[in-house]
């Protein structure tokens, strides 16, 4: 069982502890020591990045007694999730500088939040996606609630905590309804089950809607969104960037894996794929006009973001439609994310450049006449926002091109007249800070932006690859067609 | 040699003229209207020796020989449709060439010396060349989107060129009103180009010629194409805005708005003619049009004080003449006219401006008189452009406006009436001709007197493209060798001229000793009213509709929608914030509540569905 060559397709994730552990000397050491956590912090994300790509190659296979798979699937999640942290890190030093939370276990915990997400989206165990969850749901709790001399940073903490820990113990008790129903914690195992199964649903249906819940709680569907908000805006503004993009991207892909736990193809299951599918569109149609529509009541940039993420939600839950009856599909859902990870990663690493302290200067009104002010800021945001809103020549034009043709193939034109409605009102939020930048002079008392060298960088590298990408998508579709979800 | 350079050289005029103009203007420098002058009238000649040569290439040969086409690129290419842009030389495109070069070339000549006080003769001259160069794409386009091209381009160049003196704002209403009446023909263009489209499959003017429709479609296609002709060649019902060109500099309306682009409506009847002569309604419209177009507008004429909108009524007048021609079947005619008129109406335009420049821009014909002692090349000139216009031998309009009066009785479409009107107008057009010709020439001076001091004959280079446009008109009926001639045909030139002259000596003998102004009739004067009825019937009424739209649709449905859809998401999204209340003991419980809710929700789902599916 445990060889050298299994070792080796343990690369990533013994990359990562070694990390960690480092990270935890250090800043055992010196806590105010924190440039050698982070130089640890970026070589773990980088040789990361490359043991992922390396195990790329490798095909299909689960080590550690089929709990863990290696995937194309998951290696490129894994790839994409360090390579968005790496952003994070290299971004947003000067954030931390100006609001007084530079210290090394800012990395430690970051590393730790992204050793759980890279066990999450390689798990095939219903226990071990359990224990990756709270790994990385646990130092994300911290990390919200770092601004500590914040009151709503630390009432974000709080309120995350409470809620996630209160879903966790929803998604236990349904994995203890489906072992009881299948006979196995093994997503393999529970799928080889149903091809055969041939009696009553009642336990099984219960043990996967609670399962679904709880993941649906962790993207923020409608009606498990309602932390979304408080989190994001009392967290700091990098934090919520990690938990907009990482957290978001593994959630996604656990969901999407949970919703195929069982073999549709059976006659047992046809009846529930039905209602599963009304499940889903309800819950999309909530995500998506919830998102919309509360979206462009919203003065706070965080918390506006909060209400689009609900909504993007809402879009991948439209390609996940899709994919039910079009397995061929899923990549749409798979090049969204990817999108819209780029562009939030884009967004939050802008929105840390605000010289205001104490995550002040991030309501709308500050972006008033900012084309003036600063008008290197004022269009990358503009590119940012613009690609939200789904512009042609971005590639929030393609991610949502993708999903709408998942789902217009598998039948469900009238939930893409919805969605096309919402993205029309989500438009009107996304344009009105573009509006508010260009068309009105500066106000002396609104805040200003200055990013460091590093944050700059990373911004540019992010806004080029939203044009790019929405110009030449193909390589990017391509590519994600290739990542097969494996029962 | 290709047939690419007649269109290349007045474009690079333009582009020469109108980048040192724009260099000019940022400088602040002036350009003298010699050098611009030349280097236009320099591309005109060229572009007229290339069709020159096109002419000695065609000369004894075949029908069949004369056709050259040149495909320059592909223009459109939708699935299986493909469009070519390529030009296209036959006989009829090539006279045309040749009036538009070579009376182009005249008339850019003149113009140097007309505009030499002018404050940007660069820019005059840039347009002018821009006009040509459109103009020579409508008349060598081979397919009905080149043709297209042209016909908008001609346009532009005419709006600007109307409204070139634009601190003026008559005039630039006057190009205006040029641009927006030419649009209401163009939108018969563009239909009947989607007609050919859809039936034809191909744009391209043979394929179109050659193509075989129902009936139906041969009279709706060319029907249109007619509509859109009477736009451009000023034909009843669009042709009010002609007489308001005259605002343009005066070469300008001998180039435009005399000899070429209001010849385009005839030159496109001519391209459609085999289609035509499959839609007999459409001919006897054509013909009833143009006859009474012809008629109305010499009524018109009579009335007039101002020698440009003589002759721009003379012109609507004489181009009814040409499409009574089309509509009687005689194509060959109609454009001979074209030819004919393209020169004496260049003349008498160019001498016109002649003598507007000699008396500094005076325009009545009542302010003049007794021009003839002081302007003896105009005024010899003029009397050539005279008797061309009147028919009388053996001047060139003789030939071709005989030859139409003829058709218009002979034809198998032409009947009676038709004769007697187009005798009646030609009876008419000698009288004001006449009338026009002594007021200005021959009669005694009616002139200011330090006006009448400073009279002068204008210099070579304006009397030289005079001289030549003389002795064309002298000449250019010969150009044409009429068929066998029907039996009564002398007797019906004999008649045509003698009408002629009863009635130029009755002008004469009227007009010869005015020195007061004359009362005319004002309603005649006023263009019959047709002006005012347009201006109140049509302006005022799109202006009621459009109002009562904005009112009730416009406010009362649109923005009302728009505010109710913008209250609508509002309203939803502040109810649905109401729920975000910041207590995570109320987010635990609605989350199980709806959570619950959903769940017993899906499990009767799956019941159901097991009923259905019976396990």
């Amino acid at each position: 069982m445990f060889d050298l060559a299994n070792l080796a397709l343990l690369g990533p994730w013994l990359v990562l502890s070694l990390g960690i552990m480092a990270t935890m000397l250090v800043s055992s050491i010196r806590i105010e020591t924190r440039l050698p956590a982070k130089i640890v912090t970026i070589i773990t994300l980088v040789l990361v990045m490359i043991t992922s790509i390396g195990l790329f190659s490798e095909g299909t296979k689960t080590v550690l007694n089929g709990y863990i798979e290696i995937s194309k699937l998951s290696c490129m999640t894994l790839f994409f999730m360090s390579g968005i942290s790496l952003m994070f890190v290299v971004g947003s030093g000067g954030y931390l500088n100006k609001e007084k939370i530079h210290i090394s276990d800012y990395y430690n915990l970051l590393l730790l939040m992204v050793f759980g997400a890279s066990i999450l989206v390689s798990a095939k165990d219903l226990f071990v996606m359990f224990i990756a969850l709270e790994v990385m749901s646990l130092p994300a709790y911290a990390l919200v609630g770092f601004r500590r001399n914040d009151s709503r940073s630390n009432e974000a903490a709080i309120k995350y905590f409470i809620l996630g820990g209160a879903l966790g113990a929803i998604f236990l008790m349904g994995t203890s309804f489906i072992f009881g129903a299948s006979g196995s914690t093994q997503l393999a195992q529970i799928f080889e089950w149903s091809k055969g199964y041939n009696g009553d649903l009642l336990l099984f249906v219960v043990g996967h809607l609670l399962v679904l819940f709880a993941f649906l709680f962790k993207v923020a569907a409608a009606p498990f969104h309602f932390w979304k908000p408080d989190v994001y805006e009392g967290a700091p503004v990098s934090v919520t960037g990690l938990m907009a993009t990482v957290i978001t991207t593994a959630a996604f892909v656990v969901l999407v894996r949970l919703f195929h736990l069982v073999d549709f193809q059976s006659t047992t299951f046809a009846p529930y794929l039905e209602s599963l599918k009304q499940l889903i569109r309800v819950v999309a149609v909530m995500s998506l006009v919830g998102g919309s529509t509360v979206l462009i009541l919203q003065k706070n940039l965080k918390r506006m973001l909060a209400y689009s993420s609900i909504n993007h939600t809402g879009y991948l839950l439209l390609g996940l439609l899709g994919t039910l009856s079009k397995p061929d599909q899923i990549y749409s859902i798979w090049f969204y994310l990817a999108g819209y990870s780029i562009i939030t990663c884009g967004l939050f690493l802008m929105l840390s450049q605000s010289t205001t302290t104490n995550d002040q200067g991030l309501e709308l009104v500050d972006l008033t006449g900012l084309m003036k002010k600063n008008p290197y800021f004022a269009t990358v945001l503009s590119i940012f926002f613009l690609s939200m809103v789904g512009m042609p020549f971005t590639v929030g034009f393609f991610t949502k091109y993708t999903v709408f043709m998942s789902s217009i193939s598998a039948g469900e034109v009238g939930f893409v007249v919805i969605a096309a409605i919402c993205a029309v009102i989500g438009a009107y939020g996304y344009l009105r800070p573009i509006a508010l930048m260009v068309m009105r002079d500066p106000d002396p008392s609104s805040a200003s932006f200055v990013g460091t060298k590093f944050n700059q960088a990373m911004i540019i590298i992010l806004a080029a690859l939203c044009i790019i990408l929405g110009i030449f998508p193909q390589a990017l579709i391509q590519l994600t067609k290739g990542l097969e979800l494996i029962p | 040699m290709s047939i690419l350079l007649i269109v290349l050289f007045p474009l690079i005029g333009f582009l020469i003229n109108g980048i040192r103009y724009i260099i000019s203007t940022k400088k602040g420098t002036k350009i003298s209207s010699q050098q611009s002058g030349m280097i236009a009238t320099f591309a005109m000649v060229l572009s007229f020796l290339v069709s020159v040569y096109y002419y000695f290439q065609f000369n004894g040969q075949s029908n069949e020989v004369k056709l050259i086409d040149q495909n320059l690129f592909s223009w459109i290419k939708i699935g299986a449709f493909h469009l070519d842009f390529a030009l296209r030389l036959d006989p009829l495109s090539l006279l045309f060439s040749l009036i538009i070069t070579g009376v182009g070339s005249l008339i850019h000549l003149y113009s140097i010396g007309y505009m030499k006080e002018d404050a940007s003769p660069a820019k005059y001259f840039s347009y002018l060349n821009l006009f040509c160069f459109m103009m020579l794409n409508l008349v060598l386009g081979s397919s009905m989107p080149h043709v297209f091209l042209g016909w908008e381009g001609v346009g532009l160049a005419s709006y600007l060129l109307i409204g070139y003196w634009n601190l003026d704002v008559e005039k630039v209403m006057a190009g205006q009103k040029a641009f927006v009446m030419n649009r209401i023909g163009d939108l018969g263009f563009l239909i009947a180009m989607f007609v050919a489209y859809k039936y034809v499959g191909s744009l391209d003017l043979i394929e179109i010629q050659k193509s075989t429709m129902s009936p139906f479609v041969v009279t709706v296609f060319t029907g249109l194409v007619f509509f859109a002709c009477t736009g451009k060649s000023a034909q009843i019902p669009l042709f009010t805005w002609l007489p308001d060109a005259m605002a343009g500099p005066t070469p300008v309306s001998a180039l435009i708005h005399a000899a070429t682009m209001v010849t385009s409506g005839v030159y496109l009847l001519n391209r459609i003619s085999p289609l035509l002569i499959q839609a007999p309604q459409v001919l006897s419209v054509i013909a009833i049009v143009g006859v009474t177009t012809a008629f109305i507008a010499a009524i018109i004429a009579c009335a007039q004080k101002d020698i440009k909108k003589i002759l721009a009524y003379s012109t609507i007048s004489q181009l009814g003449f040409m499409f009574l021609a089309c509509g009687v079947g005689a194509f060959d005619a109609g454009v001979f006219h074209v030819m004919t008129h393209a020169f004496f109406k260049a003349l008498m335009f160019l001498g016109a401006g002649s003598v507007i420049h000699a008396l500094h821009e005076e325009q009545n014909i009542f302010k003049m008189g007794g021009l003839s002692k002081k302007l003896p090349i105009t005024t010899i000139t003029f009397v050539v452009g005279w008797a061309a216009i009147l028919g009388i031998p053996p001047f060139s309009g003789f030939f071709s406006k005989d030859e139409i009066i003829i058709e218009s009785l002979n034809s198998p479409y032409g009947n009676q009436v038709l004769f007697a009107m187009a005798l009646l107008t030609a009876l008419l057009t000698a009288f004001y001709m006449t009338r026009l010709l002594v007021l200005v020439f021959f009669s005694p001076s009616r002139m200011d007197k330090d006006v009448e001091e400073h009279v002068h004959e204008s210099p070579l280079v304006m009397t030289f493209p005079l001289i030549v446009l003389a002795v064309l008109s002298l000449i250019g009926g010969f150009w044409h060798h009429s068929e066998g001639a029907h039996e009564n045909s002398q007797m019906i030139m004999i008649t045509s001229v003698a009408v002629a002259i009863l009635s130029a000596g009755f002008s004469f003998y009227r007009y010869r000793k005015f020195d007061s102004e004359e009362q005319t009739n004002n309603f005649i004067e006023n263009g019959l009213g047709i002006n005012n009825f347009y201006n109140n019937f049509f302006g005022k009424g799109v202006t009621i509709v459009s109002k009562g739209l904005f009112r009730w649709i416009e406010a009362g449905i649109i923005q009302n929608g728009l505010k109710f859809c913008t209250w609508a998401v509002e309203f939803s999204g502040n109810v649905l914030k109401s729920f975000q209340v910041g207590s995570v003991q109320v987010y635990l419980m609605m989350m199980v509540l709806l959570g619950l809710s959903l769940m017993i929700w899906v499990l009767q789902g799956v019941m159901h569905g097991v009923l259905i599916y019976g396990k």
